[in-house]
Parts: structure tokens; C-alpha cells; sequence
């Protein structure tokens, strides 16, 4: 339902052209829930706001496609991505309070983004998001309300006119941990109930084990391994997503590993693997682009010590 | 500061180069300093900034010899503008150089230190902005014969309290900051919080505004010279030279219309580049 | 028995606002020896925020003392007083003044407390290599750092002034996963090398449980559950502890 094609991003600035997304291809298919994972830097909140078209700008040199169904997204205009943000398409910002407009009643606000709806849906949303008392928010301004009930909001006008597709990125990060897996299941509850889809942009590996199908690891600008979240986090086969889930701390007191070394220049990254300079198994094959391979049946990882062919040419045998 | 402190000059160039009008505010804001600076040396007839009569060139029209034509007396229009901006520029800085340190230190310690001090200093300042800054000039130059240095101290009395309000309110959100937290529990001293912790995060906008601020006290000056209260004759003053110039017109055009073309682009070039130096600094208001 | 570095008892804490008293501390007690590390654990709205500012000395509590190596602190500290309780702070981009570069940021506790001029260059460029960064460094503007950066020269500041105590208040929490692994490595060196107590609060009881010897769980402004951390995790009665110790998510 989404497909995004070879997308890439440089931005030009003062030191020259930086090469900030490279080739990064994904796609989510309907209804399914799709994570995109990845430490700061690595470009995937970028990858969200060039589905949206938020990314505009004299400075910004984007290649590839986006098609959105039939509906091309990538190479698109203004008058394309405002018909389809909030309707067919909707985002769900990381920090709520943020996200709100400070001056407009949550009334307003909804009422703003509601396109060709029924009477009364506003405030259906906001009890389905489990608001308790939906006069008194609706009358509210943001700054009273609190972080788990302003997400909730956000939740509610990202649903308001029924999207096909929801990208949330980092969605209640700002929150503790349990007002964050309300707002999740509240969120997931309802996608799957209007039968659209989720792309989930997160760093939290927990939250992507409970609620995403597929995932999707970025690092520097490209898209290191895919496969179902249950392949990619129970037998993760590229380096980096390795040593990403031995750093998680567990409760058995032991002090998680870090990466040594930290994200390349994009003014000027290695000229294969992004990676190659941290890992401790680089090799000299790893200085030139690699493609992605195949692991098992939908499960990939860009790693020259992976399987033994492209994975291109194994769809073109099949 | 060395090579770091020169990457971040060719950094901020980059930026502020990028926007056409901010340059043009800078090239004009150069043309004006230069020629007020070096106006003795470049000055097609420096000697008619002073006490000059030569009857027989009276009220010439703009040609090769006169630029901008002669005055009632005869003397250079050219000439005298350029004088006149040195005259204008010097009211700038001085204004300037009394009214921020001033505005900035009852500023910082209204909103470090709170309680009394911030009370006090704050209805100070709030009863200076009350009036209309023009008025406040006029009244004290009314107590004293006027002259370039009493509009300097005029004007600088009336200018301070917008720099204690700006700092101010910037003091008071800057104190929300962890970094100010965290400088307090190291123990430091409140002078050293406000001069070395404080002050730097506000001078962003202390200078943008000082820069906006060149135009508008040049603006108000020629409108206390205006109406005579300024530099004296025969200094030459850019609003005198408007006011002189006008009983002719449309006739007589050139001294009017070249002193006042003469304000509007200098506050326009110091307009200019305070907003390009807003955006550099991302300043907000 | 040896007194302990930091001990706080019977400490309460009640806001005015209006007309209503909102309770943020509810008699709390508790001790940190020297050189270890007490995690305080709990949600928003349990109060950490405010135990660690009456640690720091930026509120008064409204009952109880503070005392530091037996001796009763108020608000009013003396500068030395000041120099053995640091703080490192939950969000790296507002832990550092932006329109200082970092050497100048570090000096600031050097300066405060009477470093000779002469060696400050030195021991920056040391304290940058304590946490793990290059001494060039020193010249730059918080602005061309990264979070993780940031909070390791937040830490060196921290520690310029040789304190006794370090109060971490979700030190990790803004951080990437692999960035806050190297950040508790170092902090646990640190700790071991220079005997620095650590007073980590978090609402991560994995993080917690790599750092810390014993815990403090704290709900709605009282402590519920407190104890060794390895037997508090394992086998605790407490029904709130329990709770949160089932929803640490598992990725694997």
C-alpha cells in the first residue's frame, strides 16, 4: 500500500553535499504494522516527512518514488500531499504538547483537521481513545492537559478521518512507560478495527517486539536488515542490529555492550558498508556497496557475511 | 578561539549571505560608515560642513560640479549629507554606548535577582516607557540649550529602559534552563551567574536589537533636528537640512529630497541588517 | 558503623499552590555510602524530581533533614558544600549553555572554586579524557555536539569539581540504547576509579539493576519498597514493584 523506492536525500550546506538517506526502499502492506527502527541520526524521521511532503526547500535534493497505492507521493506536489495528509494519510508527532497549537482549543483543533465526517465524530474519537470526560478536553487548551492525555488527542485526530495509513513517529516517547502502552494499545486497537496500517518509527525495541508484524533497521541512511519482528529481534544477522540488542540493559544486572565508534560523515561515508568502520568483523569486502541478502524466506540483512547470493538474483530464479 | 572561531565566521557568512536583502543592508550599512568616517578626505567641498557663504552659488541645481546641488548659502547638499551622517552615526554609538550597559545590567539583575530589585527596577523602567521617547528628548532638551551632546544624553535617557525590558524577560526565561540550574549547584555567585552564564545567552539579541537600534535613534535624531533641537548651525544635521530645505519646494527640491533619501537609506541599511542578523542569531521576537 | 555520606530522614515536602497543599514527599528516609550507587526509582509524579532537588539544595523541604557525612545542610550551602554535590541532568540539549563552548563550560566549576588559573587548561583536557572525549573538543559549541556528547561533557562538569556525591536524575533516558550502554560503562568506571556515590533516579529498572547496589522504589511521594537490588527485583511482595518489573519489556 506504501511503497517507497530508492528514495535518497542530500542536503547542501557548507561543507558540501550530505548524503543522508542512501537507496533506502520499504514498503507496508495493508492493514499490516511495519516498524522502522533506528538510533538517532540515522534518517528515519526524515524517511516519514518525505511521505508527507515535509520536506521542502531550496537546500534538499530528493530521488526515488513513493506511490501511496496508486497515488504517486514521490515525484509530487503541494496541491497532492495536502490532499492526502490527514486523510488518507495521517502522522502522529513525538511530543504532544508540541505538536498541539497553543492557541486553539482541542475543539478547534480537531475540528480543523476533520474532513467530511459525520456530525459527533470528534467526540465519538475522543471516548474511543479512552477520554473519560470529552467536553471538558474538547474545551481545554493543550497546556491543560497532561502528556498522556495530549497524546491521546493526537491519536484521536490522526484517526479522525479514518487514514489508511498512520505514521507515528516516536510516538509518547515523552511519556512513562505505562501512560506509553496505553496510547499504544489505544492506537493499535483502533487500526486494526478501521483495517488500516501503521508505520512505526521508534528507537524502543519493546515496543516494536509487541506491536509490529514486520520491521525495518536503519543506520546511517540505509536500510540494514529487514524481515518479521519476530526473525529480525529473535535471530538478528547484521552486525548492527546485533550489537543494538546487546546493549539493551535486561534485568539480570549485567552492563550492556555499546557500539564503539560513532555515525560516519555523511559529507563523506565509507564508500561500501555504512557500518564497516565499527564492526568488528569488517573486511575488505565490505568496502564496496552491498545489496541486500537474503537469510531466510522475507528476512534480509545488507552483510557480505550473509548467505552466499544477491538477493536480486534470487527473485529473478524464483 | 583560533581556527575553530574562524569556521564559525565562514559559517555564519554562508548563512548570512544566503539572504539577498541582509547583504544589501550590510553594503549600505559600509557605505554609510565609510563615508561618514572618511567624509574630511572624501568630501567634494569639506570646508562647506563649516561656516561658508558663497553668494554667487546659491540654490544651484544638482550638476557635475554640485552632485546634489547647493543650499540657501551655497554650500555643497553633497558635502554637508556626508558630514551630516558623521554627525548622525556619532549620536548612534554614543546613544547607544550610555543606554545599553545600563539597560543590560538593570536587566539581568531585575531578573536574576527578584524580590525588591526586580520590583523596583521594573516599575523604573516601566514609567521611562510610558513616554514617548521623541517627548522625553524634546523636554530635556528643553531644559538645556541644545547642542549634539545634550540630544546624545537626551535621547540615550529615554533609550535605556527597552534594553532593561528585553533583558529582562529574557533573564527570566533563561533562568528555566537546566544549564542555569546546573551552574547554580556549582555554587557560583550571583554576579557570575548574570555576567558569565546569563548575559552571553542574551547578547544574540542585544546586538541584533542594538543594530535596528543605529537606524531608529538616527530617525529620532533627524526628527529632534527637525525641529531645531540638534546639532546646531552651521553642523550640518540630517533633519535640519529636511527642514531647512522645505519652505522652497517644489522648486528648490534637491536639499529636502536628498536629506531625507539620505535618513530613509541609512535606517533602511541598518533595518536590513538587523533583520539578517535575527535570523543568524535565531533570535525570536 | 560508619556514618553514611548522605542521609536524609523524615523528609517532607508539601506545595502551596493557592490554596491547596499538594504532597510531593511524604517522610522519606534514606542513606548512600560513599562510592556507591542508590537507585531511585519511579514514575512521574512520584516525587524523584523533588528528592533530588532537596538533595541539591534548590528547595527547602518542608520537614525532615539532610545531612552529609553527619553534618545537616539547610538551603543555604556553603560553596563547599556545593562542590561535593553535583548534578547531571535528563536532557542533554538543555544541559549546556548554548552560547558557551564546552572548555568554558567546564571551567565554570574551576573558577567557582578557586582552580589556579594556570592548570585549568590541563585538567579540562583531562576531565575530557575521564569521560571519553577528545580535548579539541573543548573549543566547540554545545551546538556541534551530539546527545551523547553532550551528556559526557555534562558529566565532566560534574565531576571538575571532585564531588562526593553525584545526583543523576534520568541521566540515560533521552539517549540512544547503544549510546546509554557506553554511558553507564563509564559511569560505573568512574565510580569504581574515584569513589563518586551515585543517587541514579529512573524510571528504568533495567538500567537501574546494571548500576545500582540497592534501590529505593518511590510512589506517589513515598517510598514503597527499598533493599538490596538484586533481592528486591527477584523476590519483592511489594504489588507496586511487582507491577513494574512486569511491564520491562522483553525484546527477545
Amino acid at each position: 500500500m506504501l511503497e517507497i523506492r530508492d528514495l535518497s536525500v542530500s542536503f547542501r550546506g557548507f561543507e558540501g553535499k550530505a548524503r543522508v538517506i542512501e537507496n533506502v526502499s520499504l514498503e507496508v502492506r495493508r492493514g499490516e504494522k511495519v516498524a522502522l527502527v533506528g538510533e538517532s541520526g540515522c534518517g528515519k524521521s526524515l524517511t516519514a516527512r518525505v511521505v508527507f511532503g515535509l520536506l521542502e526547500g531550496g537546500e534538499v535534493d530528493i530521488d526515488g518514488r513513493v506511490m501511496l497505492d496508486e497515488t504517486s507521493l514521490l515525484p509530487a506536489d503541494q496541491v497532492v500531499w495536502s490532499k492526502i495528509r490527514g486523510c488518507r494519510a495521517a502522522m502522529i508527532f513525538q511530543d504532544p504538547l508540541a505538536a498541539l497549537n497553543p492557541v486553539f482549543t482541542i475543539a478547534d483543533q480537531m475540528r480543523a483537521v476533520t474532513k467530511n465526517q459525520p456530525v459527533g465524530c470528534i467526540r465519538d474519537m475522543l471516548e474511543r481513545v479512552a477520554i473519560e470526560d470529552p467536553d471538558r478536553v474538547l474545551a481545554a487548551y493543550p497546556f491543560q492537559l497532561s502528556g498522556g492525555m495530549a497524546q491521546r488527542v493526537l491519536i484521536a485526530m490522526a484517526l479522525i478521518n479514518k487514514p489508511d495509513l498512520i505514521v507515528a513517529d516516536e510516538p509518547a516517547t515523552a511519556l512513562d512507560t505505562r501512560v506509553q502502552r496505553q496510547a499504544l494499545d489505544l492506537l493499535v486497537e483502533a487500526i486494526t478495527a478501521n483495517g488500516s496500517s501503521l508505520l512505526l518509527i521508534s528507537h524502543d525495541l519493546g515496543l516494536v517486539r509487541q506491536y509490529t508484524d514486520r520491521m525495518y533497521v536503519m543506520y546511517a541512511g540505509n536500510i540494514v536488515e529487514s524481515g518479521s519482528t519476530d526473525q529480525v529481534l529473535g535471530g538478528a544477522r547484521h552486525p548492527y542490529t546485533q550489537a543494538m540488542l546487546a546493549a539493551v540493559p535486561q534485568l539480570d544486572g549485567a552492563l550492556p555492550k555499546g557500539i564503539e565508534g560513532h555515525l560516519p560523515d555523511y559529507h563523506q561515508p565509507p564508500p561500501g558498508c555504512r557500518f564497516q568502520p565499527r564492526c568488528p568483523h569488517a573486511a575488505q569486502e565490505c568496502h564496496v556497496p552491498v545489496p541486500l541478502r537474503l537469510v531466510d524466506s522475507g528476512h534480509e540483512a545488507r552483510c557480505v557475511f550473509v548467505g552466499s547470493s544477491d538477493v536480486r538474483s534470487q527473485r529473478f530464479h524464483e | 578561539m583560533n581556527r575553530r572561531g574562524a569556521t564559525r565566521g565562514r559559517i555564519a557568512w554562508y548563512r548570512f549571505s544566503r539572504g539577498r536583502f541582509q547583504v544589501i543592508g550590510l553594503v549600505i550599512v559600509s557605505l554609510v560608515s565609510v563615508g561618514a568616517l572618511a567624509a574630511p578626505l572624501i568630501a567634494p567641498y569639506p570646508e562647506h560642513a563649516g561656516r561658508f557663504v558663497d553668494v554667487e552659488n546659491i540654490y544651484r541645481a544638482p550638476d557635475a560640479q554640485h552632485l546634489m546641488g547647493t543650499d540657501a548659502v551655497g554650500r555643497d547638499v553633497f558635502s554637508r549629507l556626508l558630514f551630516a551622517y558623521r554627525s548622525s552615526m556619532l549620536l548612534s554609538i554614543v546613544v547607544l554606548a550610555l543606554a545599553v550597559p545600563v539597560g543590560v545590567i538593570v536587566g539581568l539583575c531585575a531578573g536574576y535577582l527578584g524580590g525588591w530589585t526586580e520590583t523596583v527596577a521594573m516599575r523604573i523602567t516601566d514609567i521611562f516607557l510610558a513616554v514617548p521617547s521623541l517627548v522625553l528628548a524634546m523636554a530635556i532638551l528643553g531644559l538645556f540649550a541644545p547642542s549634539l551632546t545634550m540630544t546624545m544624553i537626551a535621547v540615550a535617557v529615554g533609550w535605556w529602559p527597552w534594553y532593561a525590558r528585553l533583558v529582562y524577560n529574557q533573564t527570566r526565561s533563561i533562568c528555566t534552563e537546566e544549564y542555569i540550574t546546573a551552574a547554580h549547584v556549582t555554587g557560583a555567585s550571583a554576579t557570575r551567574m548574570m555576567f558569565t552564564e546569563i548575559l552571553p545567552v542574551t547578547s544574540g539579541t542585544v546586538l541584533t536589537k542594538m543594530t535596528l537600534d543605529m537606524g531608529f535613534v538616527i530617525l529620532l535624531g533627524s526628527s529632534l533636528g527637525f525641529i531645531g533641537l540638534g546639532a546646531q548651525p552651521p553642523t550640518p544635521d540630517l533633519g535640519t537640512m529636511v527642514a531647512e530645505g522645505t519652505a522652497l519646494l517644489p522648486d528648490v527640491w534637491w536639499q529636502p529630497v536628498f536629506a531625507s533619501l539620505a535618513i530613509l537609506v541609512v535606517v533602511l541599511g541598518f533595518n536590513l541588517l538587523g533583520d539578517g542578523l535575527r535570523d543568524l542569531f535565531g533570535v525570536e521576537s | 558503623m560508619t556514618v553514611p555520606l548522605l542521609e536524609l530522614r523524615g523528609i517532607s515536602m508539601i506545595y502551596r499552590v493557592g490554596t491547596q497543599r499538594i504532597p510531593a514527599l511524604k517522610a522519606i528516609d534514606l542513606e548512600i555510602g560513599r562510592g556507591e550507587t542508590l537507585a531511585v526509582v519511579g514514575e512521574s509524579g512520584s516525587g524523584k524530581t523533588t528528592l533530588a532537588k532537596i538533595i541539591l539544595g534548590l528547595e527547602r523541604p518542608t520537614a525532615g533533614s539532610v545531612r552529609l557525612d553527619g553534618q545537616e545542610l539547610t538551603i543555604r550551602r556553603s560553596r563547599e558544600t556545593r562542590r561535593q554535590i553535583q548534578v547531571v541532568q535528563q536532557n542533554p540539549l538543555s544541559a549546556l549553555n548554548p552560547a558557551k563552548t564546552v572548555g568554558s563550560t567546564i571551567t565554570l566549576p574551576l573558577a567557582v572554586h578557586g582552580y589556579p588559573r594556570e592548570g585549568r587548561d590541563r585538567r579540562i583536557a583531562e576531565l575530557l579524557d575521564i569521560v571519553g572525549l577528545p580535548p579539541a573538543l573543548a573549543l566547540h559549541y554545545p551546538n556541534d555536539l551530539s546527545g551523547g556528547q553532550r551528556q559526557r561533557v555534562a558529566l565532566a562538569r560534574a565531576l571538575a569539581s571532585n564531588p562526593d556525591l553525584l545526583v543523576l536524575d534520568e541521566p540515560t533516558s533521552a539517549l540512544d540504547v547503544s549510546v546509554q550502554a557506553k554511558m553507564l560503562r563509564l559511569l560505573r568506571e568512574l565510580q569504581v576509579k574515584h569513589r563518586v556515590a551515585y543517587c541514579f533516579i529512573t524510571h528504568d529498572l533495567a538500567v537501574a539493576r546494571a548500576l545500582a547496589q540497592r534501590v529505593v522504589v518511590l510512589r506517589g511521594g513515598s517510598i514503597v519498597d527499598k533493599g538490596e537490588i538484586g533481592s528486591v527485583f527477584t523476590s519483592s511482595r511489594n504489588g507496586y514493584t511487582r507491577e513494574l518489573l512486569a511491564a520491562v519489556p522483553t525484546i527477545k
